[in-house]
């Protein structure tokens, strides 16, 4: 069974603008697996170990991403996690993609190295483009269903059939769809799992594949910039919002005092 | 006769300097001056606050002439009361806080930094290791660009867990930190200091200028052609043994070892000089877990010996206690442990490596024969290589003595009288079999004494860290009579009651039992000759 | 135009099962496509043989731009009990109002659903000119599939310069779903929407988790597609006499054409409580509130203040609250009057799902907690101690 994992490598943390340039502040910004990713990446392991340990049956995980050289970090970091073996799409030809020229470059990457997948999982969204986009646009290329928001899944092999539990915004539902499919994963555990030293050695025997935009395809129009319906006009900071009086509580008594004085002048509580 | 003069500055009017005067004045508005962090309480009658050598020298010349006796503080992170003031003056030296200069040693090669006493070790790293100094920008444009030039990146290697700690109480107490094993504790990294003597004047020394006479005496001559001659103690502390407590000493010694690690009791140190050096550009942080302690002192003493291949930056240790407390914690609050989950019935040792792509696999190899030589395996590990991942490590670490505090504190509200009770002993390296024993001495103490422990540390330099949390008065007490036998045995074997925490005002006891009567008047009478009048820091490592 | 690979065809019958206007149909084993086909692309989606292609150019001319005109909104409904509108779509209905005037074209909008022609003159009161009605019993419920295919024909038939989608679950799911269809733009979150001097919509929203704001455009696909969140633009009063037309859009459907179903619903959510984003007070806890036990306290003072209890992500990672109840990036936007915040220390996540609150009071620990640069009131201190002396002097103060 071959189960795909697309992932984004993202800046960790808080990134700003520059006031006066109004370009982003990419120096000193450590760049991380996306975390949503993650997620994606762990329900995929944990098929991988079910269907192995209980079925007997082979599952290879291989993960996808499309970005920059140091993109391979994050790569690596997925096979130190337990994927099996990874590609990079790398190539000038894909930058300044917005999400319809991402998901088509992932698309035709899978239908032309791994075509015969069962599942793709994708995060929900990545933490600096928060579009959460990609992972429905890609299962429209493939043509395949997609479930999105799921925060678990149970794989039903006898009935070629995945069952996934999504948050909705009043709880949750239990949706299940025909294989092949593609899942965007929107929970996890948020502590981060750490490899042992020989997964970390391991990892740096698997292979990762690098594959240029030209070996993709003969039009290359229609990736990065060129290929992108959406363009960015212009990226500024935040309006802030200023904050008002701020006391010590060293008396409480009288921190509450004055809370409540606010709640009634803001007409929160009636006046005594 | 080889003399070693001091200077005289002029001094400034006393008025000028800035002061708070009054017992309950300090008491009041200024209360963390009186303590430190073991929570000690003193009092005094004067808190200075300097903003420059001479002042200070005003303030030593001004207190000297009233009696007063002078406290040195700054950071105020030490855990032995070193610069809790009982009476007297409070000598804050929290306003000498510049970086003074970035320096280039032809000789040596090697970079150095000149700073004030009151400059804390995170400023210094931050600064060195991002190489922005705004405070020399213009003044030593020429060197600064030489030092960006240089594609290495540097950094201060002595690292306390305290990184507000500043680095002049860091050179009189001779700190040190995990990375110790591998670079040394503070001595190592002193190029130079100045100080001012008890009698206002001031000494220069740098390393390697002043040396003991064959005799084991130095002889000081100050401006008014005063001379006193003393000598340094006979006693000898064993070379490969970690240790914080007395006087340094040596034969043939180097005056600028004295004052390192003297703990305030000779003089005030008013301006350093520190070497730094490379910083490894990759390294991999693990946490190996093993079936039981021996196993990891065994796994500790494998690594020593093959150190030559590997150059380990630490070895440190957490006890099977250790990680089920830390267990606990991961249960009722996983987000705060921030791990994976803590295998249960282990013991962890967490060292770090550097590494190049190319030599990764060779220090694997190494390192899986010796753990599976002892009961482990590279398979039972966590490891990181990016900062952030390193990051979790270290606050894992640091998460043990805190928890532990948080756990004193709590037991504290109900009983005041409490208080956690923390070792500070290290025995020699050499033989190898000391680590065992010691451990084993250790555990079948604490086994029959049936109080709540935990054991971690610096393993790799034989220096661990018992804490005994005890529940009630009974059991402190206990505690207290446990702690002498430890440090009974630890002297014992040839080595230290303090191997990084220093004496202060509540290691007394158990510094006597290291150094005994003649010992310790080996040390008062170097501390007679340099200041007669008792006038710094007293209570300090002796009683006068 | 759409292609058809005779050769790869195999008379399978996927697409004409799928195609929601019975435009393509399987003669002498292949397919076929009839005149009514509007190129929504709901049949090369389904094909197993890859033997159907529709090709979207990446540019179209200005002369292929100027056919398409009118802005519409998705009316997203709720499934739960009675059909009703969901608030963002009212929430849309003003803003697209506002854009259409400003375009001077028409504002429309698409509902979908298996009995819900009942609320069309909701949506003409509060702005539309006419509403698209498509009902069929597989739409009674959201389904990728269904909606997906049914939205974009309407789309492509009648060519909409705009059209807006509530950024919700439904609206994440469906949009770039569409989007992909047609190989068109989508700019999702939308926080600001405009027209700009070359009848460009231009699409604000924020970027690196709320640390950046980014306006954007699509200048040379059609339809330009956007979500909003709800909560972020303002509801307009409705005016009950407006008048406005509806076209019935006859829909066919089959059910081997959606490929997922809804095995089961879980509702955390009690009935009582208001949802988060709908509520005036939103009494929120975060991690300093220590210990599970401490959220009745959250409770009895949402009680006292006629407020709804709601949460950071960390209280809901730690499983005490279920998702529904998470304000920020990763959980839902809400801008009630007043928003309290306790023991939240202010990641730029949170602050993203509550800054455009009117008033905001913060109760933390921490001095330099980034909550308090944008509270109207804070109080350094410890909210377990504050919270109840405040629930206490609200009773007192009610009993007299």
């Amino acid at each position: 069974m071959k189960i795909i994992v697309c992932i984004k490598q993202v800046p960790a943390g808080e990134v700003k603008i520059n006031p006066e340039t109004g370009t982003l502040i990419r120096e000193g910004v450590e760049s991380i697996l996306n975390p949503f990713c993650e997620y994606a990446l762990d329900e995929a392991i944990r098929i991988k170990k079910e269907q192995e340990e209980e079925r007997g049956e082979k599952v290879e995980i291989i993960v996808l991403t499309m970005g920059p050289p140091q993109a391979r970090s994050a790569l690596l970091r997925c096979l130190e996690l337990g994927s099996d073996r990874a590609i990079l799409l790398c190539d000038r030809k894909f930058a300044g993609a917005d999400t319809l020229a991402t998901s088509l470059a992932l698309s035709e990457a899978i239908q032309k190295f791994e075509v015969d997948f069962t599942l793709v999982f994708t995060g929900k969204q990545a933490i600096d483009g928060d579009t959460a986009q990609v992972g429905p646009e890609l299962a429209e290329h493939l043509g395949i269903s997609q479930i999105t928001y799921a925060i678990s899944t149970t794989l039903i092999p006898e009935r070629k059939r995945i069952q996934v539990k999504r948050e909705t915004e009043n709880g949750y539902e239990i949706v299940e769809c025909k294989l092949p499919a593609l899942i965007s994963v929107s929970g996890g555990s948020n502590i981060r799992k750490i490899p042992s030293f020989k997964e970390i050695i391991n990892a740096r025997k698997k292979r990762i594949r690098t594959v240029t935009a030209d070996e993709l395809s003969k039009d290359t129009e229609k990736f990065g910039l060129s290929g992108s319906p959406t363009q960015v006009a212009k990226v500024f900071p935040p309006k802030g919002r200023t904050g008002g009086q701020k006391i010590e509580s060293d008396d409480p008594e009288k921190a509450v005092d004055r809370l409540i004085e606010f709640l009634q002048e803001n007409g929160f509580v009636e006046k005594e | 006769m080889d003399f070693i003069w001091t200077e005289s500055l002029p001094g400034v009017p006393f008025e000028q300097v800035r002061k708070i005067e009054g017992k309950e004045n300090i008491e009041t508005m200024f209360a963390p001056y009186i303590m430190d962090e073991s929570k000690l309480k003193g009092h005094a009658e004067w808190l200075f606050f300097p903003k420059e050598e001479e002042e200070v020298v005003s303030v030593v010349r001004e207190m000297k002439k009233r009696g007063a006796p002078i406290t040195i503080s700054a950071a105020r992170t030490g855990i032995v009361g070193g610069c809790v003031p009982f009476g007297g003056a409070i000598l804050s030296l929290e306003k000498l806080n510049a970086i003074l200069g970035l320096g280039f040693d032809e000789k040596t090669k090697q970079w150095y930094i000149k700073s004030q006493p009151g400059v804390s070790l995170k400023e210094l790293n931050e600064k060195v290791i991002q190489k922005k100094f705004p405070e020399l920008e213009e003044k030593q444009k020429e060197l600064m660009d030489q030092f960006r030039q240089d594609e290495k990146t540097y950094y201060y290697p002595v690292d306390p867990t305290e990184k507000t700690a500043h680095i002049g109480g860091t050179v009189s107490t001779d700190a040190s930190g995990a990375r110790s094993y591998k670079y040394g504790s503070t001595r190592k990294w002193v190029r130079k200091i100045r100080v001012v003597l008890a009698d206002g004047e001031i000494l220069e020394i740098p390393r390697g200028k002043y040396y003991a006479s064959s005799e084991g005496t130095f002889t000081f001559q100050n401006t008014k052609g005063e001379t006193k001659t003393f000598s340094i103690p006979s006693y000898r502390i064993g070379t490969n043994v970690k240790n914080a407590a007395g006087l340094f000493t040596e034969p043939s010694m180097d005056l600028i070892d004295l004052f390192i690690g003297s703990e305030g009791i000779l003089g005030v140190i008013t301006e350093v000089e520190v070497w730094i050096t490379e910083k490894p550009e990759s390294v991999i942080t693990v946490i190996a877990f093993f079936p039981t302690e021996m196993d990891a002192a065994s796994f500790v003493n494998d690594i020593r010996r093959k150190d030559s291949d590997l150059k380990t930056e630490f070895l440190e240790y957490l006890c099977p206690e250790s990680l089920k407390l830390l267990r606990k914690k991961q249960n009722s609050d996983p987000n705060l442990v921030n791990m994976p989950p803590i295998p249960e019935k282990s013991a962890a040792i967490i060292f770090e490596i550097s590494y190049t792509e190319d030599n990764l696999s060779k220090i694997f190899e190494i390192l899986e024969a010796i753990a599976i030589k002892n009961n482990s395996s590279m398979e039972q590990t966590w490891a990181c290589y990016k900062d952030r991942e390193i990051e979790r490590i270290t606050a894992f670490r640091h998460l043990l003595p805190e928890t532990v505090n948080a756990i004193i504190a709590k037991r504290k509200r109900e009983n005041p009288a409490i208080h956690k009770l923390g070792t500070d002993m290290a025995v020699p390296k050499i033989p190898e079999v000391n680590l065992a024993e010691i451990l084993s001495f250790y555990r079948e103490k604490l086994r029959e004494s049936n109080l709540e422990h935990v054991i971690f540390g610096h393993i790799g330099d034989n220096h661990v860290h018992i804490n005994i949390l005890p529940k009630d008065e009974k059991e402190l007490e206990k505690a207290k009579e446990l702690y002498k036998v430890f440090a009974k045995k630890a002297v014992s074997l040839g080595g230290t009651v303090s191997a990084e925490h220093g004496i202060g005002k509540i290691k007394k006891e158990y510094f006597n039992i290291m150094f005994d009567e003649d010992k310790r008047r080996q040390i008062i009478e170097v501390k007679q000759a340099l200041d007669p009048t008792d006038l710094f820091s007293i209570g300090n490592m002796v009683d006068i | 135009m759409l292609q058809i690979d005779l050769e790869a065809c195999n008379g399978c019958k996927l697409c004409e099962k799928t195609c929601p206007f019975a435009a393509i149909i399987v003669e002498n084993k292949k397919a076929k496509v009839l005149e009514n086909c509007t190129l929504c692309g709901a049949c090369v989606n389904i094909c197993s043989q890859y033997a159907l292609n529709i090709e979207r150019p990446a540019i179209l001319s200005d002369e292929e731009l100027a056919k398409y005109s009118g802005v519409c909104i998705f009316a997203e409904c709720e499934t739960q009990n009675e059909p009703q509108v969901k608030p963002v779509v009212l929430q849309l209905l003003e803003k697209g109002r506002m854009l259409a005037d400003k375009l001077k074209e028409n504002l429309s909008v698409i509902l979908l659903g298996a009995k819900n022609s009942q609320l069309t003159q909701t949506l003409i009161s509060h702005g539309a000119d006419k509403v698209y009605l498509c009902q069929h019993s597989l739409l009674e419920k959201y389904s990728t599939d269904g909606f997906t295919n049914v939205i974009t024909g309407v789309i492509m038939q009648e060519k909409f310069s705009i059209v807006l989608f509530g950024a919700t679950p439904t609206g994440r799911d469906l949009t770039p779903r569409i989007a992909a269809r047609l190989k068109v733009g989508l700019t999702a979150d939308c926080t600001g929407l405009d027209i700009n001097e070359d009848r460009q919509l231009v699409q604000t929203r924020p970027a690196f988790g709320g640390n950046i704001m980014a306006s954007i455009l699509s200048p040379f696909t059609r339809p330009q597609l956007a979500t909003v969140r709800p909560n972020v633009f303002p509801q307009g009063i409705p005016n009950p006499e407006r008048k406005g037309t509806i076209k019935e859009i006859p829909v066919k459907l089959n059910p081997k054409g959606i490929r997922t179903k809804i095995i089961e619903t879980i509702i955390t959510q009690k009935e009582e409580t208001i949802p988060i984003e709908e509520a005036d007070i939103l009494i929120s806890a975060g991690r300093g509130i220590q210990t599970k036990e401490n959220l009745e306290l959250i409770k009895e003072l949402a009680e006292e203040l006629n407020g709804t209890m709601s949460c950071s992500r960390s209280i809901v990672d730690l499983g005490w609250l279920p998702h529904s109840f998470q304000v920020g990036q990763s959980g839902k936007t809400v801008s009630p009057k007043l928003y309290i915040a306790l023991g939240i220390s202010g990641a730029i996540q949170h602050l993203v799902g509550m800054s455009s609150s009117d008033a905001i009071i913060a109760i933390n620990k921490d001095p330099d907690a980034p909550i308090f640069k944008i509270a109207d009131f804070g109080i350094v201190g410890d909210a377990l101690e504050i919270i109840p002396i405040l629930i206490k002097r609200l009773r007192e103060s009610k009993k007299n």
